[in-house]
């Protein structure tokens, strides 16, 4: 079995680092695990109490009642090699190192050390220097930050601790279900690529988050990345500065040679979808993780509000998406859905409406029945809160024509339907509200796999994110 | 011997421009036609057999920056202009041979080259060529070797790509041969591990849509 695999599903957990005082730097990541709902056994291992947190302690891992699948270690650096040489005579083969203290700050030597015990035990591990990992699938998560949300596709590599934990909430609040998240630190015993390997035939990762500052065997990194993305996309976040590259060369080529632009490259080679900020990439990953690619770039674009349809329709525009203008045949099935003043050619402006029934049900289906786009973008779901703060505001003068519940049931209704619609239809649909998920239907649709973005423009280039992706795919597949 | 070797063992850092074609030849890459001489007269017969117009570089494997030295005489019409253009030459550099060089048409110009990254190693770049390649940075890498598809990408992955296509009269770029020119790069990448970089600068494209290796720089690996 994959290391990584039993890394992310262990059964039992020795934990070294954590205490009964908040202030213990390995304190706050046993709390998380325990807090996260992990069902297996938790060994803590102390050398003075009798229980850290409520379970009982040993004194070192040797008195373990029996091998743990996996070490967590939040010790001093210095106490690493004995203990990670404990676990290996214990039969413990798996090893999340946190502590940090090895090779990122020059100490080579050390980090040498603990992998030759490794080595000499047949111990992989995670780390150093890292924040561990989180895998919702079996309600472990080793990180300083909790994770709330759903079970899911995204599974997230990261170069940086923070990139994989810290955005927990983040994740949660633009309905982004994660698969797994790893921090791969100094990627001593298993590196970037080693997860790459695992979660290209992982069943539960749909997409692939990479935040990247550099790769140690560049050519092993492409090689592997365009296996994985004949299968899966990759969407890196590579945020260059920490290699010269070849820039101290004598000739003109060499002066020309930023990294940054050797990564681009290397990217396109391997399919890798590039993202230019952490927000990108993970808006990206979002539309990959739950929605079919587009079979083509012509995108409809519904709205009940002109200004964002228009952001939407330029920002497809500059990326190599199509607006098509509808046949006059179905702009005449649109119509009557329409005001006087709209317009049914595309994008679809229904103007300011309370029901968006034409926006999430009838409107879609012609499209897909005319066959006149590969895609569809909508801006401007409403849900009830609008009306019901003005209710509550004009509380006794003035009442709802229909109970807020009853619009709830009705919308929730509508999104349903458009649920069905891309499932059944495999066209992809992209959504975005200025409500975030305190609107209930946002986060209805979200919970249940259309992507909603805070702004237009996201939703444009994300589903343009998806047609490069498919591009690629089409060329590569029919080369290999 | 090989050029490379004759080159290292007389402790040249580069391949003159003339054995840096000769050199990209062995690989099928296009280059100018060009006879190395080294007096008034083989400049004149050389000139002759390839055919007027011409161009004159004074050459040497200490001079990298022939245009800036005045070194470079272009479009020489007749016996007399080489004759005119081979004295200026030989009285700006001692010791310095000349080499007459067919003058190629056509105004697109690109770069082409080679780089070794540390991380991904041989690297083929492509994108605007001419005087001002440096300053607009126009260029686009893969990393060797190249799939053709990958070559037939990068022809479309820098800002100035346009020129490649059907260009104010002037014929679409021979995809193919440009294929083969950017994959013969990265495969000298993966032989040639003393080679440290290429610079192609200018390829022309002829008004035909052929691409021309006008001017070559080899860097080596002193080992």
């Amino acid at each position: 079995m994959n290391p990584l695999h039993e890394i992310l599903h262990p059964k039992s957990i020795v934990y070294l680092g954590g205490s009964n005082s908040l202030t213990t730097p390995g304190t706050p990541q046993l709390i998380n695990i325990l807090a996260s709902g992990f069902t297996g056994e938790v060994f803590p291992i102390h050398l003075k109490e009798e229980t850290v947190l409520g379970l009982r302690a040993y004194r070192s891992v040797l008195e373990l009642p029996y091998p743990a699948d996996l070490a967590i270690l939040v010790i001093p650096a210095g106490a690493v090699p004995p203990v990670l040489r404990e676990c290996g005579q214990k039969g413990i083969k798996r090893a999340v190192i946190v502590t940090a203290g090895f090779s990122e700050v020059g100490d080579k030597s050390l980090e040498n050390e603990i992998q030759n015990t490794a080595g000499e035990f047949g111990i992989r591990f995670i780390g150093p220097n890292c924040l561990g990992v989180n895998n919702p699938y079996n309600n472990f998560n080793c990180t300083w930050f909790p994770y709330h949300y759903k079970k899911g596709h995204f599974s997230l590599v990261s170069q940086s601790g923070s990139y994989s934990a810290h955005i927990n909430h983040y994740l949660e609040n633009n309905g982004i279900a994660v698969r797994c998240a790893i921090s791969v630190g100094n990627q001593t015993s298993i590196d970037t690529v080693d997860c790459l390997e695992y979660l290209k035939d992982d069943a539960y990762t749909k997409v692939i988050g990479l935040y990247l500052e550099g790769v140690k065997d560049g050519r092993r990194f492409l090689e592997v990345a365009r296996q994985v993305s004949l299968q899966k996309p990759i969407v890196a976040l590579y945020v260059g500065g920490t290699e010269t590259g070849a820039r101290s060369g004598s000739s003109h080529t060499a002066a020309l040679s930023a990294p940054d632009e050797i990564y681009n490259g290397a990217f396109k080679q391997a399919g890798i979808i590039r993202a230019y900020s952490v927000e990108e990439m993970l808006d990206f990953c979002l539309a990959f993780a739950n929605q079919p690619l587009p079979k083509g770039n012509r995108v409809a674009v519904l709205t009940n509000s002109g200004g964002p349809a228009t952001s939407m329709a330029d920002t497809c525009d500059r990326e190599g998406l199509e607006i098509p203008v509808f046949s006059d045949e179905l702009q005449r099935k649109i119509q009557p859905f329409l005001l006087a003043t709209a317009t049914g050619k595309n994008p679809v402006d229904l103007t300011m409406t309370l029901d968006t029934r034409p926006l999430m049900v009838d409107i879609p289906r012609f499209v897909y029945e005319f066959k006149e786009a590969d895609a569809i973008l909508f801006y401007g779901l409403f849900g009830t809160r609008h009306a019901s703060e003005k209710v509550e505001a004009m509380k006794g003068l003035i009442d709802f024509p229909t109970p807020v519940e009853k619009m709830e049931i009705y919308i929730d209704g509508l999104c349903d339907s458009l649920i069905k619609f891309t499932s059944e239809t495999g066209l992809p649909v992209l959504g975005s509200s200025f409500w975030g998920r305190n609107d209930r239907p946002v986060a209805y649709l979200q919970d249940r796999g259309i992507p909603m973005y805070i702004s237009p423009e996201r939703a444009a280039r994300s589903l343009a994110a998806m047609w490069r992706y498919r591009q690629w795919l089409n060329a590569n597949i029919s080369d290999s | 011997m090989s050029i490379i070797d004759k080159a290292l063992a007389k402790g040249q850092k580069t391949l003159s421009e003339y054995e840096s074609k000769l050199f990209l030849s062995s690989y099928g890459i296009p280059v100018t036609r060009e006879i190395l001489v080294t007096s008034l007269d083989e400049a004149i017969k050389a000139a002759a057999a390839i055919g007027f117009p011409v161009v004159l570089k004074g050459s040497s494997p200490d001079i990298t920056h022939k245009t800036e030295l005045n070194l470079v005489a272009l479009n020489l019409k007749n016996k007399q202009d080489v004759a005119e253009a081979c004295a200026r030459i030989i009285g700006i550099a001692e010791r310095v041979d000349i080499l007459v060089q067919e003058m190629v048409g056509g105004e697109r110009e690109l770069a082409a080259g080679l780089i070794r990254n540390q991380q991904f190693g041989p690297c083929v770049m492509l994108g605007l060529g001419g005087i001002i390649a440096e300053a607009l940075a126009d260029v686009a890498f893969r990393v060797a070797p190249l799939s053709a598809r990958d070559a037939l990408d990068i022809q479309n992955d820098f800002k100035g790509s346009k020129i490649l296509a059907p260009f104010r009269g002037k014929k679409e770029v021979n995809r193919q041969a440009l294929v083969n020119i950017l994959q013969a790069i990265g495969e000298i990448g993966l032989k040639e591990e003393r080679i440290k970089e290429i610079d192609l600068n200018p390829v022309k494209i002829t008004d035909e849509g052929n691409p021309v290796v006008v001017d070559a720089l080899i860097a080596l690996n002193s080992l």
